[in-house]
């Protein structure tokens, strides 16, 4: 067997961290590149979850590993779609400064 | 300690470190490489949890594809490393109070948990059911050996192939109440239909976003000029 002492909880508590690590990048960075890098900790820990149950819990194995796939997929095409509004407002005002986009304040 | 635990810890202490220095970096192309280790050591993980073409594609796709494009958007938006951008001590605070919460909650709600209460039960159960294991080793190991075309063909819904018995280190008091799905004659071709055109969406509107932008006074000048 693979794996002999390890449970599913050491890697949700991983996860638990990866995803707190996450949110607080998300929250302190100004820059929106960093931002992005704060989701795609996020990801990150959900498809670890998503790993993880699908290994120890058997009804799970096979949509834990394609929900992932299909995470990792969208998660290409979110990170485009971020980047390249990104560099539409480096267009437009000459800083990646997320204070910087007010026009749409309400 | 047994090769996997080490193993495990050797993987996640440096990920769960990286990760908080990507928190707390002021760099950004610093951040983007630190991102790097800490994606290679998610793969690694997988690979640890048997799913080796999740992993392949997460070091093809995370590592090959997105961090690239990262790197790319911090060259082009050419900023000053010297640009720190800090953030309000307002900001600051708050960001702590809300991930301390966050933290705290799923940490209760985790422990409350039949998954993490049956923790106990399952030590004192391990040598009587590593005898068990032994017997699952060769179905097991017979499952795993074509996982990759396994995972092709659940797209179809033509494998039948799902073992009833939960692992080794799956929490003894913890029942799954989840049934197997009845047979729909479906698999996941929708999702994967969806997820194709999601993506032909998504490159023409980032192809139309990242467009070059040309300002009015060039816009009169003959292509030949531009090009020089």
């Amino acid at each position: 067997m693979l794996l002999s002492t390890l449970n599913l909880n050491h890697f949700l508590l991983l996860s638990l961290w990866l995803l707190l690590c996450g949110f607080l990048c998300i929250f302190r960075k100004r820059n929106a590149i960093g931002m992005l890098i704060g989701v795609e900790l996020i990801l990150n820990a959900a498809n670890l979850n998503l790993i993880a149950c699908s290994y120890f819990i058997p009804s799970f194995r096979l949509e834990g590993q394609i929900f992932t796939l299909l995470v990792i997929v969208l998660a290409a095409g979110e990170a485009a779609t971020a980047l390249a509004i990104i560099l539409a407002f480096y267009q437009s005002h000459g800083t990646v400064d997320v204070d910087q986009g007010t026009e749409l304040k309400g | 300690m047994e090769l996997d635990e080490t193993l495990f810890y050797l993987i996640a202490i440096p990920i769960a470190v990286l990760a908080l220095i990507i928190v707390f970096t002021t760099h950004i192309v610093r951040a983007a490489i630190w991102l790097l280790f800490t994606l290679i050591g998610t793969a690694f993980l997988y690979f640890l949890l048997d799913a080796a073409f999740v992993a392949a594609s997460q070091l093809m796709i995370y590592v090959g594809g997105i961090l690239v494009l990262l790197i790319f958007a911090i060259m082009l938006t050419n900023q000053n490393p010297l640009n720190r951008l800090p953030i309000s001590k307002l900001d600051r605070g708050f960001s702590i109070l809300f991930v301390l919460f966050l933290g705290l909650g799923i940490s209760v709600a985790l422990y409350n948990s039949p998954v993490i209460s049956g923790n106990g039960q399952n030590k004192t159960n391990t040598d009587s059911s590593s005898k068990k294991s032994e017997d699952q080793d060769e179905k097991n190991s017979s499952l795993s050996n074509d996982q990759i075309s396994e995972i092709g063909t659940s797209f179809f819904d033509l494998n039948s192939k799902i073992p009833s018995q939960p692992m080794p280190g799956f929490p003894e008091g913890f029942k799954v109440n989840r049934k197997l799905p009845p047979r729909t004659n479906q698999g996941y071709l929708l999702p994967f239909e969806l997820i194709s055109i999601h993506l032909l969406v998504i490159l023409i509107g980032a192809a139309y976003l990242a467009r070059a932008k040309y300002n009015k006074n060039t816009e009169n000048v003959s292509p030949s000029d531009t090009m020089e």
